[in-house]
């Protein structure tokens, strides 16, 4: 049986970009998004959701994939919410630094990142089938996409919510309803849609309908049906779509024609 | 019986009012990515039950210890999490051993148990003061909040499957957000809302 | 790719149903004109103009047609300009519009395929982010500043005697405030008269329609008569708590929508009596002030997720009932010739 190289097919650059952006783990994975939800409420909360997020992944995945290969995946799903706990307790303190008001707005969802299913699911997928230097290329690539995304619903929701950017410790709330959980699915939904649009119109070959995983260091699975997919059509549909639409709308038309 | 009715009232508060997957976000990614595959609801709605509930006694408990007591909230979800993963292994050996589980359940095993749904409530329940009938309460309504979130989104994912006129640019995952958050806003005007005060 | 004319049609079946909509609306704008003065004309007109720009603008860009020509998107922003009260500021009759039909509608395509009602979830949007604008009813026949807030004098609802336990008083004044509806509240919600008009309406044009208000209407009733939150007797709980807020508006206009509502009798009977349950539900046990959008997205999430009415389930439904039924005609044929 022939070997799957995890010789990396992209050039690190390459790699990363694809890794955050066009597969960027919340807008096409819906993964992780606990945290963006309930914690981005301002733009510094979001910078310190995605300094946690790629130190969480870059050492979670470096120690998979160092170490945890061979260990049964029951066993290794504990050993990833050890070892964020482990990076989360350790980096707390500087990255409430980064945040005006100390850290008192990301609550307790900075330290439910050790039970965050981003990491859980990029070590299950990539870490422990590929190199480390792979591994924490991915680590970075996804934290840097996950960050970004979290930056930004936070920055639009201060915006919304006190007006200001980076400022809000002192500012009287004007919109509290902003940092409500559906406003930030709100905008998180239209910035899906501005991501699949540029990506329809810039990577339309590297789209992937929700769910579907691929190792961006790997080639391409050109068949991989996600949720929304037509493959996952039932046959009822598809028989529908193949066989008695066409001629249902062919009906339609000789009838407006006769009618005109 | 008042401890039966306060235990009610924790379980239909943590359901419906406070339900703590729209309102807060725990444990939504969990949710939709289980409610992906809808014949193994029960399988997920009990597993994810059996923890919260599990959970929230053993750190209940726990709680009474002064030391426990007189943590930072940092410590505390620590001790929780690290409580967490030790009631997950024996749970993985347990179906292992015992009851001879398959490769499919072990799988999900994981994603059941180590989610942020399940670390939160410890914390909530510590923070709101709860009595033990209202953390047994809120340990099942949490399960049961979970489910109902995961049919919810199930419908909605149906609804996005079978809609044939959804712009390109929203099929998918951005019409999925949107629908979820329509969902959240319904439930918003009751969220943070006590029941019978 | 429909064209405006076909869209503007008395054959389209959505221009034909919005049509009617679009009538008792106009009626209910008359009676809120008559007791909220121009600023109620600028709240229809705001509302209902941002709704059908939205759509316009909206679905070209994203969908390339224009589908503002069948009249969905100006019966959402009248109906939500209906829910509004007469002194909520121009920006959120804006918000609520836009918000209706970019958020809740564009993302799901056509007007067909919305899983929740844009006009509810643009009025929850409304009450959430404006909850004082929107739930502060001027008293009747106030003078107040254009589209401001503050400079009048406040009105005391329906709902804020229902929360400390008074009820109006029903004696001729009472009954003929509350049928044509000079008492505080939204603008199309209060007349009593022209809601029944309505109804009548649509037992006359869509009476399939109506066993979902049945339903909706029923719950409430059930809920006012058993824990009545008056202190003068049960019969008055339940002509109170049926006027309060937009229940009847609710039943007539909202539950009743065809797309979101299941379309056999008995199933939107269920369907209205889920909704009118949500509603008293969070009536009694949440301090939103007027509940009857919340419910009827609740509803819109919860019935499917009951009974698995999707929209994959009705094409197949209906993938089965074409040939079925022609089965049922070709042996009815061949019984008749045996």
């Amino acid at each position: 049986m022939k070997k799957k190289s995890s010789k990396p097919v992209l050039s690190l650059s390459t790699a990363l970009f694809k890794g955050s952006f066009v597969h960027n783990p919340v807008l096409t994975q819906i993964i992780g998004i606990c945290p963006i939800v309930g914690a981005a409420t301002t733009a510094a909360n979001g910078l310190s959701l995605a300094v946690g997020v790629v130190a969480v992944l870059v050492l979670t995945e470096a120690v998979t994939s160092l170490l945890l290969k061979k260990v049964p995946r029951w066993l290794r799903m504990a050993a990833y919410t050890l070892l964020s706990l482990s990076v989360v307790l350790t980096c707390d303190r500087f990255i409430f630094s980064l945040t005006p008001d100390g850290g008192a707005g990301l609550g307790i969802y900075f330290y439910l990142l050790c039970v965050n299913a981003l990491a859980v699911i990029r070590c299950e997928k990539f870490a422990c089938k590929t190199t480390v230097l792979n591994a924490v290329t991915d680590g970075v690539a996804a934290g840097i996409g996950y960050g970004a995304v979290a930056l930004i619903v936070g920055a639009v929701r201060e915006l919304i919510t006190y007006g200001t950017l980076f400022s809000a410790a002192d500012a009287v709330p004007r919109f509290p309803q902003g940092a409500l959980p559906f406003a930030a699915l709100v905008i998180a939904g239209f910035l899906a849609a501005g991501h699949k649009w540029l990506l329809i119109k810039f990577y339309p070959d590297d789209i992937r309908d929700t769910f579907s995983m691929n190792a961006v260091y790997e080639k391409p699975v050109k068949k991989d049906p996600g949720l929304f997919a037509d493959k996952r059509k039932p046959k009822v549909l598809r028989d529908y779509d193949e066989k008695i639409r066409p001629r249902h709308s062919a009906e339609e038309k000789e009838k407006g024609g006769e009618a005109k | 019986m008042t401890q039966f009715i306060s235990m009610l009232t924790a379980a239909l508060y943590a359901m419906l009012v406070q339900n703590m997957i729209f309102s807060t976000g725990y444990g939504m990614s969990e949710s939709i990515r289980m409610a992906k595959r809808p014949k193994h609801l029960l399988m997920y709605a009990g597993t994810v039950t059996f923890f919260s509930l599990a959970l929230s006694l053993i750190c209940f408990f726990l709680n009474r210890i002064p030391f426990v007591f007189a943590l930072e909230t940092k410590y505390r979800i620590a001790l929780y999490t690290a409580v967490l993963t030790v009631l997950y292994l024996l749970a993985a050996l347990f179906c292992l051993t015992v009851l001879k589980a398959d490769k499919k359940f072990m799988n999900s095993l994981g994603m059941c148990a180590l989610n942020t749904l399940i670390i939160a409530l410890p914390v909530v329940d510590f923070k709101a003061g709860y009595t033990l009938a209202e953390t047994v309460g809120t340990g099942i309504g949490a399960g049961f909040a979970f489910t109902l979130s995961m049919l919810l989104i199930n419908t909605g994912m149906k609804h996005i499957k079978g809609n044939r006129y959804i712009p390109e640019v929203f099929r998918g995952t951005p019409a999925l957000f949107i629908y979820i958050s329509l969902i959240a806003l319904a439930l918003s005007c009751i969220s943070g809302q006590s029941l019978f005060v | 790719m429909q064209k405006s004319k076909e869209i503007f049609s008395f054959r389209n079946p959505v221009f034909r149903y919005n049509a009617d909509i679009f009538a008792i609306c106009l009626a209910l704008s008359v009676t809120g004109i008559y007791h909220g003065g121009i600023y109620a004309l600028w709240q229809l007109l705001i509302c209902s103009a941002t709704a059908v720009l939205c759509e316009s603008i909206g679905f070209k860009a994203v969908l390339k047609k224009n589908t503002a020509a069948d009249l969905s998107a100006l019966t959402t922003g009248m109906i939500i300009a209906l829910l509004l009260p007469v002194s909520a500021p121009f920006y959120v009759g804006i918000s609520a519009s836009a918000f209706a039909i970019l958020v809740a509608k564009l993302p799901f395509g056509d007007v067909r395929n919305t899983p929740f009602l844009p006009a509810a979830a643009g009025f929850c949007f409304a009450a959430m982010m404006f909850t004082e604008a929107v739930f502060t009813y001027p008293a009747t026949g106030s003078d107040f500043a254009f589209f401001g807030t503050d400079s009048f004098v406040k009105g005391e609802s329906l709902f804020d005697m229902l929360s400390k336990g008074n009820s109006l008083s029903l004696n001729v004044f009472g009954r003929v405030s509350l049928l044509s509806g000079a008492y505080p509240g939204a603008i199309g919600t209060t007349s009593m008269l022209v809601l029944a008009g309505g109804f009548g309406y649509m037992s006359l044009r869509h009476p399939k329609r109506l066993f979902a208000s049945a339903g909706y209407l029923l719950a409430a009733a059930v809920f006012a008569l058993l824990f009545p939150r008056v202190n003068s007797g049960r019969l008055s709980s339940l002509i109170i708590e049926l006027s309060a807020g937009g229940l009847v508006f609710a039943a007539l206009l909202l539950i009743t929508d065809p797309v979101t509502s299941p379309r056999k009798p008995d199933r939107a009977f269920f369907y209205g009596l889920t909704g009118g349950a949500v509603c008293m539900l969070l009536r009694y046990f949440s301090k939103a002030p007027d509940s009857a959008c919340f419910s009827i997205l609740i509803t819109n999430a919860l019935w499917p997720a009951i009974t698995g009415e999707t929209i994959l389930a009705k094409k197949t439904a209906e993938k089965y009932r074409k040939p079925l039924m022609k089965k049922k005609a070709a042996l009815k044929g061949k019984a008749g010739t045996e």
